[in-house]
């Protein structure tokens, strides 16, 4: 790493912790860094500090040393002690009750933190803060969900992962043997279909499970590819039969935007366990 | 900067008002737990006003859900104020997941009306 743009050494002391957010602050302003930044690393930083002051001296005073590096559209951060290092503790003595949360603070409002050091060797917590936020727009929030969801990017392994996941929910879902390889069938047929019929878009399957009862929807789909999909699916004779025989219900549901969504429920409670 | 300043407000009808401008952090914490604790030891209901707070780091807000704590134990009222309030301050008690667990209130009459309220029930 080329030198650091400053580095800021001083006691570790709770009153100290201050100066650190002043010369941030003061860094953020040289290099235009917004308001909603300049507080995210503010806090970040502040919560690596207090961690030194609290926990890297126990028995002696000793310094912290804060340094930056603008790397890109990154600034990256190095709070570093000379204390006993990082130890997992099963109680804080601190306090009663104290609420732990410096490390998921500095977690949740950086791009990046990584924690080196160790007994007797002190501890260097590095921050990576990215600066320009429009960049982070690819980043898609975790979306809720109770059913099980999976994206698949095109050209993406669909069939292994699908084929497992499938097997996995089939079992818990109490489905009999043969149901259980129907599935495995019914993940290879809709992986080899659905991919040469999608749109060039990721391919989302979701799938509830219920006690006997799996139900996909896979899409977006062509229109018309789920009729071209059970034609494929025609092979006559065992040991395959027609998608028609494994599932005990398909539909195509229309898309808003176009397209359609393959509906399949495979099994059903009665039929599963007899 | 502003530095962090703590202001003790009594209310009438049992409540007081810590209110907090300025940066706090692991430095200021001990006065305003200090604070806090002298409020719940007169048997007054507590709010924590933030709205002119700058800056909190985990330390003071962890003191703050103490304060929670210890208020329902004495059968307190408690309530947190914040008027606008800064970003940051917003921020830390939303990602702390502070305003689902704790009352967070915009107006001071509200806030003091709970923390008063509360403990009046209590009796």
């Amino acid at each position: 790493m080329t030198a650091p743009q400053f580095v800021l050494t001083l006691p570790a002391e709770a009153d100290n912790v201050a100066v650190v957010r002043q010369a941030l602050a003061g860094l953020a302003e040289a290099i235009g860094l917004d308001e909603v930044h300049t507080a995210d690393l503010k806090t970040v930083v502040s919560e690596a500090c207090m961690n030194v002051v609290v926990h890297a001296y126990p028995e002696r005073d000793g310094p912290m040393e804060i340094s930056t590096w603008p790397d890109g559209d990154q600034l990256r951060v190095v709070v570093r002690d000379e204390g006993i290092g990082f130890q997992p503790r099963p109680a804080d003595e601190s306090g009663p009750a104290r609420l732990r949360l410096g490390l998921p603070l500095i977690a949740a409002l950086s791009d990046g933190f990584e924690i080196r050091g160790g007994p007797g060797r002190g501890t260097e917590v590095r921050i990576t803060k990215r600066l320009a936020p429009n960049e982070r727009t690819e980043t898609t929030p975790v979306e809720a969900t109770e059913d099980t969801a999976l994206r698949f990017a095109p050209g993406a392994p669909v069939q292994p992962v699908l084929g497992r996941v499938l097997g996995a929910l089939a079992a818990r879902a109490n489905l009999s043997i043969d149901r259980l390889s129907d599935s495995q069938l019914l993940a290879d047929a809709v992986s080899a279909q659905a991919l040469s019929e999608g749109q060039g878009e990721p391919l989302s399957i979701s799938i509830a499970d219920s006690a006997g009862m799996l139900e996909l929807h896979v899409d977006p789909l062509v229109e018309g590819g789920v009729a071209r999909l059970l034609d494929a699916m025609e092979i006559p004779g065992p040991p395959i039969g027609s998608l028609r025989s494994l599932a005990s219900e398909i539909r195509a549901e229309p898309l808003e935007g176009g397209g359609e969504r393959l509906v399949i429920a495979i099994g059903e409670a009665a039929e599963a366990r007899g | 900067m502003q530095p962090g300043r703590l202001l003790l407000e009594p209310e009438e009808g049992g409540a007081s008002v810590v209110r907090l401008s300025g940066e706090h952090d692991l430095h200021t914490m001990p006065e305003i737990r200090s604070s806090f604790e002298a409020v719940i030891r007169e048997g007054r209901g507590l709010v924590v006003d933030l709205s002119p707070t700058t800056f909190m780091d985990s330390s003071v807000l962890g003191t703050i859900v103490e304060a929670q704590q210890e208020a329902e134990k004495a059968g307190l009222g408690f309530a947190i104020l914040l008027e606008g309030g800064s970003g940051a301050v917003r921020k830390l008690l939303e990602m702390t997941g502070v305003p689902g667990s704790l009352p967070v209130l915009a107006s001071r009459t509200a806030a003091v009306e709970l923390a008063r309220g509360r403990g009046s029930a209590a009796q």
